[in-house]
């Protein structure tokens, strides 16, 4: 809108007025235009009108109109209007088209308006805002665009260094070069940088041109834009061109005398300029001497360390400031990592700017505000700490640093938790993990696939020491009681041969015939064996017994009646000396009895 | 007498080999201190590899190595390797923990139930073979109380070997079972480390199954079955499912 006051503005300064002539007239902002190219239709009038009825457009697409624009000025006390529709168009397809008048009714009857032939090629259609001027009365220079215009207007980028190190700093200004005394900017496209961090410079605004020389001829020209880049990658980076549409006013031929009165004719003119594509090598930052803490900084700095008191209690906040002021990249510089004691609780650092962009460079400082609580009494000292940046101009790394910071710290005495935490009675604290470290060689190797001791040959051996130890003393202990808990049944199973032994022997007596001791050995061999074989002691053995025990055994009577006589026998020849006939008679009859018998029991 | 054994194994070992255990131990542990972790992996794996000889110190130290080289499926391995060696190392444990805390899978084990637990830490506390001598020892003092109850005079001691021989019997299955536990344990190759970055774990062993879930390298898995190339994993959280062999390493 401003640009078309301007434009209104001007043109009416060459205007002459010649009475109210009813001028009603149509243009184009293209004669030749693309198909789908947008363009605009313009009907003007220089009074007061009304009515107006459009033109057929039905081979056009209309994105707008008919728009109805006015404007009056009065200059020198003539009045002077003007009237104007337009329509905002696009071609359907190729080919000649004719544009037949509108028409429109003021005060005098109806108006036509000029035919408008246009051109409609195939081609690309230039959807670029193409911002075409709005109003224009027909007389005055007409409206049309200059696709060439040479060397008379141009914008060239300037950098003020081609190779820079990463997050360098380097300016590139964008100056517009025009033989024009007067220029108007419609359309500024501005550029976005790939791989830069970007600051633009404030423009102070004076758009006045200044006359300089470049290559021999005197321009006008104006800075049209200043930017700070750093960049973030290294490698050959692109700076884009800038883009900007410009209406220029160009002398034209004068077509009549008045023209050619007040200065000639003009017509504006639209131009397209488009600075050239620049490149820039970028070097990455030197790996020889890198300090451990370098983060990017790449400039001039300085810095300073303050604490906002040096005497403080547990518990309370200390504030650490650590500022960094200097020349380069300043915005991009990351916090830096400071270690503070351990009895110090650390908050993440706030970050405060004071930077300032001016011509040539980025500059200022920047402050990093940490929030420390000390938790224990004592004396500490915070830092030294230091500040690694990279400066360009001396190619090298700079590592700069300040002073350690010290600090009373007083116990303070309501405290629960900080006491608790100080003194030695607190825990260690645990400050990283590592893996515990290596054992100590002990020569106890292995074969890989040994075979375990369990289950082994071995193992079964010794396992089965004890129970069979403990079966064997079983089993001995049991045969020793047997013999001797069990002695009467030998004494019963040898009975019948003790017996045996001394019949024998009574047999021998009997020969020598020695009477007492062939009675006695009988006797003998008879109640033994009975004693023997009944298992009765001796001393209880009697004949009722004996009579008793042989009935249970169900021996037989006749038996039972010989042996009590046989007994009686031996014992009644012991005190009767005579009677020897019968001491063959009763051998006899003891070894009969006694084989009976001991055949009898064994069955 | 195994000792003995040994003895003289490691003397054939010094014959037969230029370099011995011992010798290449003590270089490793140089290397590593020195901070050349991967000269120290070397030669704690060609103790391994050459003379065939291992103990838990060596895993242990393998597992540090690896560790420090952040291959931590590696370190994993060699740590329950070593714990296998020796249940009841406190190092190796923590040493195990760290290592997990620093593999992708945190994978929650299911709490065992408590005579179960009980039942582990005393097992834990020796190898099955120190398990078996226990158990050879106590059924000795035990075969000795019932002399005592069957020999002895005094009806006091008699009654005291009676009972005191039935716990030692008692006690000596437990041994027993300890050992026998423990040996399994010990012998059973049934627990592995996921060795692949990233491995689908399939509902069935082909390579078309669906991928239940995923588990990364360093993960310990329990081996529950086999098929062909195919092992049915369950992780101590009680997932299963089942994978490639070639994709685990076992312990």
């Amino acid at each position: 809108m401003k640009r078309l006051l301007i434009l209104v503005l001007w043109m009416h300064f060459a205007q002459i007025h010649f009475g109210q002539e009813v001028r009603f007239s149509g243009v184009v902002s293209k004669n030749k235009v693309a198909v789908g190219e947008q363009f605009q239709l313009t009907y003007s009038v220089n009074v007061n009108a009304s009515g107006f009825t459009g033109p057929d457009l039905s081979a056009f697409n209309v994105y707008s109109g008919p728009n109805q624009s006015s404007s009056m000025q009065i200059i020198n006390g003539a009045v002077s209007q003007s009237l104007t529709y337009y329509y905002v168009l696009s071609a359907k397809k190729e080919g000649k088209f004719t544009i037949k008048p509108a028409l429109l009714n003021v005060a005098n009857g109806r108006v036509k308006s000029n035919e408008i032939s246009i051109e409609v090629v195939k081609g690309n259609p230039q959807q670029s805002s193409q911002n075409s001027s709005k109003g224009q009365s027909g007389n005055q220079g007409s409206q049309s665009t200059a696709s060439n215009t040479g060397d008379k207007l141009f914008i060239k980028a300037f950098l003020n260094k081609s190779s820079v190190y990463l997050g360098e700093q380097v300016t590139v200004t964008y100056k517009i070069f025009s033989k024009y005394g007067q220029i108007n900017f419609s359309d500024l496209k501005l550029p976005t940088y790939n791989g830069f961090y970007t600051e633009d410079v404030p423009m102070t605004k004076n758009d006045k041109l200044v006359v300089e020389n470049y290559n021999g001829s005197q321009y006008y020209t104006a800075e049209l834009k200043r930017t700070l880049l750093f960049p973030q990658k290294s490698g050959k980076l692109e700076i884009p061109s800038l883009d900007a549409t410009c209406n220029v006013r160009e002398k034209v031929q004068s077509q009549n005398f008045f023209e050619q009165f007040m200065g000639g004719g003009y017509r504006d003119v639209q131009v397209k300029v488009q600075s050239q594509d620049q490149t820039i090598t970028v070097l990455p930052h030197p790996d020889a001497g890198k300090p451990a803490d370098f983060k990017g900084a790449v400039g001039e700095f300085s810095i300073k360390a303050e604490v906002d008191k040096s005497k403080v209690r547990s518990g309370d906040p200390v504030n650490l400031k650590f500022t960094i002021t200097g020349k380069g990249n300043i915005k991009l510089l990351e916090a830096p990592i400071l270690t503070f004691p351990s009895e110090f609780e650390a908050y993440d650092p706030q970050t405060k700017d004071n930077i300032r962009v001016s011509d040539g460079s980025m500059s200022g400082t920047r402050t990093f505000e940490y929030l420390l609580i000390p938790r224990a009494g004592g004396e500490y000292f915070l830092g030294p700490f230091s500040f690694s940046f990279f400066s360009p101009s001396k190619r090298s790394y700079q590592t700069i640093s300040v002073a350690r910071i010290a600090i009373q710290v007083e116990k303070s005495a309501g405290d629960q938790t900080s006491s608790a935490r100080s003194g030695n009675s607190s825990a260690p604290k645990q400050l990283a993990t590592d893996i515990r470290f290596n054992k100590k060689r002990v020569n106890n190797f292995e074969k890989i696939d040994q075979a375990p001791f369990l289950f082994s040959g071995s193992f079964f051996l010794l396992s089965s020491l004890a129970p069979l130890s403990l079966i064997l003393l079983l089993f001995m202990r049991r045969r020793d009681k047997e013999r001797s808990s069990n002695s009467s049944f030998y004494r019963m199973k040898g009975a019948g041969s003790v017996a045996q032994k001394r019949m024998k022997r009574a047999g021998e007596l009997l020969k020598e015939n020695k009477k007492d001791a062939f009675y006695d050995e009988v006797f003998f061999a008879l109640y033994g064996y009975l004693s023997d074989k009944l298992q009765i002691p001796s001393a209880e053995l009697s004949r009722t017994t004996i009579s008793k025990y042989m009935q249970k055994r169900k021996m037989p009577e006749a038996d039972l009646t010989e042996l009590i006589r046989l007994l009686d026998a031996c014992e009644f020849s012991r005190f009767a000396p005579a009677a020897d006939s019968g001491m063959q008679q009763v051998y006899n009859d003891s070894i009969a009895l006694l084989t009976r018998t001991e055949n009898y029991l064994k069955s | 007498m195994r000792n003995f054994f040994l003895f003289l194994f490691l003397i054939q070992s010094c014959l037969v080999f230029s370099a011995n255990p011992e010798e290449v131990f003590d270089a490793a542990d140089k290397s590593y201190i020195q901070g050349d972790y991967k000269a120290a992996v070397l030669k704690y794996e060609q103790i391994l590899s050459e003379n065939k000889v291992c103990n838990t110190e060596l895993y242990f130290n393998l597992g540090n190595a690896y560790f420090k080289l952040t291959d931590y499926p590696n370190a994993i391995l060699n740590y329950e390797r070593a714990l296998k060696l020796n249940p009841n190392d406190e190092d190796i444990r923590f040493n195990i923990s760290l290592a997990n805390s620093r593999i992708e899978d945190k994978i929650e084990t299911v709490p065992e139930l408590f005579y179960k637990r009980w039942f582990v830490s005393i097992r834990q506390m020796a190898s099955a073979d120190v398990w078996g001598i226990v158990f050879i020892i106590s059924l000795l003092i035990c075969a000795a109380c019932f002399f005592l109850y069957v020999l002895g005079k005094v009806i006091v001691f008699r009654k005291l070997g009676f009972y005191a021989g039935l716990v030692m019997f008692t006690c000596s299955c437990l041994f027993l079972s300890l050992g026998i536990s423990m040996y399994n344990q010990q012998t059973n190759h049934n627990q592995a480390i996921v060795f692949s970055g990233s491995v689908p774990v399939k509902s069935s062993p082909v390579d078309s199954g669906t991928s239940l879930f995923v588990i990364h390298a360093g993960t310990k898995v329990n081996l529950i079955d086999e098929l062909g190339d195919w092992v049915k994993i369950q992780l101590s959280d009680g997932n299963e499912g089942w994978l490639p062999l070639s994709d685990l390493e076992r312990i």
